[in-house]
């Protein structure tokens, strides 16, 4: 009896938080700066190589954490609310498919409002990168990359510093942080779009 | 009164086989009697020992009344009640220790507190032994905290090192549209316009030398 009347506290408790959870997934995805890659069906999870997905609760601690030895990045992290990367290989048979998917994707999101910021169309790699801007300030940025062999899209959501983010981005090396985060589903589970 | 047997247990050790040495012809029976008398009255000798010595008994009074006198200090030995230790002895050795308490017993009175305290001090045992497990599992989750924090760090740097490449190769885009409309188009366009100059010139010299 005892352990009824405690356990129905914590059901509820539970229960709470778990839509509270639930709550905030959905918020995510009805911010204007989120994308939903999804509709990319030609990249499968079967290729999925890399999937990083790390959000507000966690990116706040990681704000606070580099506070010190990296301000800048502490900066730019205080005012994000999501980073999503996903990395697949791509199939040659497959390159010239799965690009006019993007393409497709890249016109949606132009008719959707998002601004194409860079264009990058050679031979072997082509891809768009896109802001979002709301009142004038961006508050959301969407990449989407094609090369030789490798897939490559990005979303972040929240207040961007673009000026930032490119200052940031030439620091740090793939090729020395990726060994770090291989993991197919680094965060997993946490928001498969 | 030395006594020559050999023992040798048999039937888990009920009955104890005892040979006597053989008396020289000329030895006292009496001697190897004697040295049978406490084995038999354990029934523990052996059956042949038995025969011989029932034998001397029956014919020997003396060795008869030993036999008799050994049965009576047995049976009598059996009757008599256990005996505890005199309440004067006892009171007299528990004066003494509490008098001359040992080292030990003088460590645990001086650690145990009083009565009335006993309570409170269990409250701030329990008190620490959860402080001790609330410590132990907040160190854990703050560690577990602490290794995701690292891990979601460097999974944000990685996906800058992403957007970085991306840049890096709009950069090298950029100079070769650059390179492609501004240096390379001209110069072809250039020589192409050159070559059909020349073309001309010559096709026009012909003609004028015609």
């Amino acid at each position: 009896m005892r352990c009824k009347t405690l356990s129905y506290p914590l059901v509820i408790v539970l229960l709470l938080a778990g839509l509270a959870a639930v709550a905030t997934e959905e918020d995510l995805t009805r911010d204007p700066g989120f994308v939903d890659f999804s509709d990319l069906e030609l990249l499968t999870d079967d290729e999925l190589n890399i999937h990083v997905s790390v959000k507000d609760p966690l990116l706040k601690l990681v704000a606070e954490a580099t506070r010190e030895n990296e301000p800048e990045l502490s900066d730019l992290l205080a005012q994000i609310k999501a980073i999503e990367v996903h990395v697949y290989s791509v199939k040659e048979s497959l390159r010239e498919a799965i690009w006019m998917e993007i393409r497709a994707k890249a016109k949606a999101l132009e008719a959707a409002g998002w601004n194409p910021a860079i264009t990058i169309r050679m031979r072997r790699e082509r891809g768009y990168v896109f802001l979002k801007l709301v009142d004038g300030k961006p508050i959301g940025l969407a990449a989407m990359y094609i090369e030789d062999d490798e897939a490559v899209l990005v979303n972040i959501v929240g207040l961007i510093d673009p000026t930032r983010i490119g200052r940031l981005a030439s620091r740090f090396n793939i090729d020395l942080l990726g060994d770090g985060a291989d993991d197919k589903d680094s965060h997993g589970g946490e928001s498969d779009d | 009164m030395p006594k020559h047997r050999e023992s040798n247990h048999r039937n888990g050790g009920r009955e104890r086989q005892v040979t006597a040495p053989h008396a020289p012809p000329n030895a006292p029976a009496c001697q190897t009697a004697d040295a049978l008398l406490e084995a038999y009255v354990d029934d523990e000798i052996g059956a042949e020992d038995r025969r011989r010595l029932d034998a001397h008994l029956a014919a020997c009074a003396g060795c008869s009344a030993q036999l008799d006198l050994a049965r009576r200090i047995r049976s009598e030995l059996r009757e008599l009640e256990p005996r505890s230790c005199p309440q004067q002895v006892t009171a007299a050795v528990v004066a003494h220790a509490e008098a001359h308490p040992s080292w030990s017993r003088r460590l645990v009175s001086w650690l145990a507190p009083p009565r009335r305290w006993q309570p409170a001090l269990a409250l701030l045992l329990v008190a620490a032994l959860g402080l001790g497990v609330w410590y132990a599992v907040s160190r854990e989750a703050a560690n577990q905290q602490a290794a995701e924090v690292a891990r979601a760090e460097a999974e944000v740097k990685l996906a800058l090192a992403y957007l970085g490449r991306i840049s890096q190769r709009t950069g090298t885009a950029v100079g070769a549209e650059v390179l492609e409309d501004r240096v390379v188009t001209p110069i072809a366009r250039s020589i192409t316009e050159a070559m059909l100059l020349r073309s001309a010139d010559s096709r026009g010299g012909e003609n004028h030398a015609l």
